[in-house]
């Protein structure tokens, strides 16, 4: 189930990547990118508290 | 040497502080690679990050400046944390705050604190007011003249947007700053990808289309070597001094001993190179790009804005998230760090006061206009200190000098330390006189201060030690 929530994150993220990418290839609207940015950002937030250790490295 | 109840409480009070970190750390909690990757990746991106990569655009920077110069100065950043702070984190396994009472005695680490404190206060207060560029773009529309591209807020607004997200901010280093520490950790992979995101999609806005245009657009549309008006013209040499000296509280100045102790081998500082290069050198040079886009575009330069041209809603949300991420914790700190010059008066308490020093800060504009004259005070105040750990530890046996000497006379204050560190201070901010208080000058200080510390230290100890009886008992640092 970790591996699942992981790939989703992560998901979202590539998502963003490919959106920049292809408004810089000319293939996306400005429009249509910022709406990806968005989507890959809720999906990242969404799933990484599933996967991401809860614990600080330092006890600063 | 006696003391008054009230500097011994007070004492007390500042090492019952620091107490959890007053043992060396075990082997069996030292950290491997992984470890320091992750926390020199996720520390080196933050708001401020929207700041500096613009103000390079604004102080006529070149692209070869800015793409050889911070890669140099990035570099210098990298073997100062891996030859100088790692090593002696190492060999100490002690924090700094620890190593300085060790040679400066406990006033020393007093007047550290309250430094260091007030110096956190402010540089959290430039957190703030690069969260509120951000927040402030909804209001805009209230207060926009006719024909113009945005709204410019008055100065009540700025301060009622510092007063309620300050509030926020100050409650959230209170009641949840675990909470905010863990939500900065998940977030960092995040703020990464739109800082590099923002740049691509960016770039076609500049006339980019194929990677082949870049180095043109670099020196003909980003950063061209136009000076905006009131600032001053950096040259390559400028870009290495900053990039070097951005961290230097951390790796010179010896900060970063309290991460580095947990380390296996020195040889982890190489990981800094993580953070610089991620945050220090592309986010950089992304907002560099979103700056030039924005100035192209007649949009305001500040973060909140070159963010939402970027990357929209989510550059707007990662301007607030890389803000609140650092001011919180800051203030936290900063709370610690003053906390022992308050008169027993509870945690809470000191953040609060201190949330209200952030938000005054917060709504002065300079603050991350010249945040780099900012950043360049902040490292040469603390400079001396971390030099005085390196000599102490390093140069003074092979000089026949004992180390750690306010531990051995248990003195209350190391004169050589507090004399050295105020004289290398006053040479600083004469030689700033000197130039006029030219804005840029302060960034060539850096190793001029660092070795009038250093000779004055050294010559200080010798003579207190050639002065001074020594009456030799093994008394553990860690005791």
């Amino acid at each position: 189930m970790k591996t699942l929530y992981k790939t989703i994150s992560f998901a979202g993220l590539g998502l963003m990547i490919v959106a920049s990418i292809m408004v810089f290839n000319g293939q996306l609207t400005r429009e249509t990118y910022h709406v990806c940015a968005l989507a890959g950002t809720i999906t990242w937030f969404a799933t990484v508290p599933c996967w991401m250790k809860r614990r600080l490295h330092h006890s600063e | 040497m006696s003391q008054s109840t009230g500097s011994g409480s007070l004492i007390d009070r500042l090492d019952a502080l620091y107490e959890y970190e007053r043992e060396p750390i075990k082997e069996k909690d030292q950290h491997g690679w992984k470890i320091f990757w992750a926390t020199f990746a996720g520390e080196h991106i933050a708001g401020t990050e929207f700041v500096i990569g613009p103000l390079f655009v604004m102080h006529g920077c070149t692209a070869r400046d800015v793409l050889l110069g911070l890669f140099l100065g990035n570099l210098l950043a990298v073997l100062s944390w891996t030859f100088i702070c790692a090593p002696i984190a190492v060999k100490t396994r002690l924090t700094q705050y620890w190593q300085l009472r060790r040679l400066g005695g406990p006033w020393l680490t007093v007047a550290y604190s309250c430094v260091f404190g007030v110096i956190l206060c402010v540089l959290a207060g430039a957190m703030l007011r690069v969260s509120m560029t951000s927040i402030a773009i909804p209001f805009e529309h209230f207060f926009q003249a006719p024909g113009a591209v945005v709204g410019v807020l008055p100065q009540w607004m700025w301060l009622v947007l510092a007063v309620v997200v300050g509030s926020v901010i100050a409650m959230l280093a209170v009641l949840g700053f675990e909470g905010m520490a863990i939500f900065s950790k998940m977030s960092a992979p995040w703020m990464v990808v739109v800082f590099f995101i923002a740049a691509i999609a960016t770039l076609p806005m500049l006339g980019c289309h194929t990677p082949g245009d870049f180095w043109r657009v670099a020196n003909e549309k980003i950063w061209t070597g136009t000076v905006s008006p009131g600032m001053g013209k950096f040259t390559i040499w400028h870009v290495i001094g900053f990039s070097w000296l951005c961290n230097m509280p951390q790796h010179f100045g010896m900060g970063d001993m309290t991460i580095l102790r947990f380390a296996k081998k020195w040889q982890m500082g190489l990981c800094s190179c993580a953070g610089m290069y991620l945050g220090h050198y592309c986010a950089w040079i992304a907002s560099g790009i979103l700056c030039a886009a924005a100035m192209n575009s007649g949009i305001p330069t500040d973060p909140g804005h070159i963010a939402m041209l970027g990357a929209g809603l989510t550059g707007a949300f990662c301007v607030v998230v890389a803000g609140w991420n650092v001011a919180s914790p800051t203030l936290y700190r900063a709370g610690l760090a003053l906390q022992v010059a308050t008169p027993n008066w509870s945690r809470w308490r000191v953040t609060l006061v201190v949330g209200a020093g952030m938000i005054v800060c917060a709504c002065i504009p300079a603050l991350i206009k010249h945040l780099d004259l900012l950043i360049t005070t902040n490292a040469l105040l603390l400079l001396p200190l971390g030099a005085f750990i390196f000599i102490d530890l390093w140069l003074f046996p092979k000089l026949g000098l004992q180390p750690n000497f306010a531990e051995q006379t248990r003195a209350m204050i190391g004169w050589p330390a507090a004399a050295a560190w105020i004289f290398a201070t006053v040479f600083s901010v004469v030689a700033f006189a000197h130039n006029n208080y030219d804005p840029i000058f302060p960034i060539f200080l850096v190793l001029p201060e660092w070795l009038v510390a250093v000779l004055l230290y050294i010559g200080f100890s010798f003579i207190q030690q050639k002065t001074t009886k020594l009456t030799p008992k093994p008394t553990p640092a860690t005791k």
